[in-house]
């Protein structure tokens, strides 16, 4: 080794001593959080191009000064519709009619900051449920005719755990079950639970259109 | 890039690269901020970190340019080690580091990244070419004029620069 490469590997080792990394959940927080402005910004530019509706942008903030203002945005497919909220939380609708997307819903969910394990025949769930959990995840009343929907809050979600969804799907219907669980601990059934765990929600029975 | 995986990535490689880009641009706070923010780029922008063979090259460049850009925007002149303090880290060094890391400081910015790839990353001379977007030749010329630099303050004579 050149006196050189030692010198310049003294100076990097001591730096290297001294960073002080945050946690890998805090950047991968603030990543998401950039990743979900950058496509609502993508998605405003294209807004009727895509078909994409009811999108808008949180300006400013609060007369405080200090209340956190959220990108919003709505991504629309086919089996669901996951809109961005001004407060930070993320309001979901699973259209039953439809087959489900469960890799499409999970990357979505992703992208909005919502750590999720989305699964078709299958449902995992942790005993006992995150005390988090009914912080999560909340269901508005249904309004007759309207589709199932589901307001998540990520910021309520601790580190360490993630969203399940488990969606189950016979000739007429399809349910998706949706509770938080421990990514340490957890298991997994092919069946659909019988009894919901604290804090879960289920999208409706709905028949499927023949 | 799944999260798991990123994390690992992070935990791996975090203070790893602290370390090369506080030798590129001599400042501990700064290195370990845009470091820091490359990586939240990274994972914001996984789908090119998932393209990308060497993710750790790529939040090197990028935690490099969040710095240059800052240093830019301070307008400070051509050097980045003369807007700097000296780190917590060269606490009670002996005269002769001392005088190498003053000798360093004093070393234009592209020159001090091309020694620090070439001699800490173990980059061959393409690659760092490769990585800072100039011909192999300006950094044939980077490296030699760096190391005339900082030549009278090391104990020995560096190794010649091989391909």
């Amino acid at each position: 080794m050149s006196a050189l490469t030692s010198e310049l590997q003294r100076m990097a080792d001591d730096a290297a001593r001294h960073a002080r990394p945050p946690a890998a959940a805090e950047i991968i927080r603030q990543g998401d959080r950039r990743r979900r402005r950058s496509l609502t910004r993508q998605s405003l530019g294209g807004l009727s191009a895509a078909g994409v509706v009811g999108a808008g942008v949180a300006l400013g903030v609060g007369l405080t000064g200090s209340a956190p203002t959220h990108a919003t945005g709505t991504i629309r497919t086919a089996a669901f519709t996951l809109v961005s909220n001004a407060n930070g939380t993320a309001t979901l609708t699973i259209n039953n009619d439809v087959l489900f997307e469960p890799g499409t819903l999970q990357s979505d969910l992703a992208q909005d900051g919502i750590p999720a394990k989305v699964t078709v025949g299958s449902f995992c769930s942790s005993d006992p449920a995150p005390a988090a959990a009914s912080q999560v995840v909340s269901v508005p009343k249904i309004q007759p005719g309207a589709e199932p929907t589901v307001t998540i809050n990520p910021e309520a979600m601790p580190a360490g755990t993630e969203l399940s969804f488990g969606n189950f799907q016979n000739a007429n219907a399809g349910r998706t079950f949706l509770v938080l669980i421990d990514t340490n601990s957890y298991t997994c059934t092919s069946t659909a639970p019988a009894v919901l765990p604290h804090g879960s929600a289920v999208f409706g029975f709905k028949s499927r259109a023949s | 890039m799944e999260r798991e995986e990123f994390a690992d990535f992070y935990a791996a490689s975090f203070q790893r690269l602290v370390g090369q880009l506080y030798a590129m641009i001599g400042d501990q706070c700064e290195a370990q901020d845009a470091v820091q923010e490359a990586f939240v780029r990274a994972w914001a922008r996984r789908g090119k970190i998932d393209r990308n063979a060497a993710p750790e090259a790529w939040v090197r460049v990028t935690a490099w340019r969040i710095a240059a850009s800052r240093w830019r925007r301070a307008r400070t002149g051509a050097r980045l080690g003369s807007l700097i303090a000296r780190p917590e880290s060269t606490a009670g060094p002996t005269p002769d580091r001392v005088a190498f890391s003053d000798a360093l400081r004093k070393v234009p910015a592209e020159q001090r990244r091309a020694l620090v790839l070439y001699h800490l990353c173990d980059m061959t001379v393409d690659q760092v070419a490769a990585e800072t977007g100039v011909r192999a030749g300006t950094v044939k010329a980077r490296l030699a004029r760096g190391r005339a630099a900082l030549g009278p303050y090391l104990r020995e004579t560096a190794a010649p620069v091989t391909e």
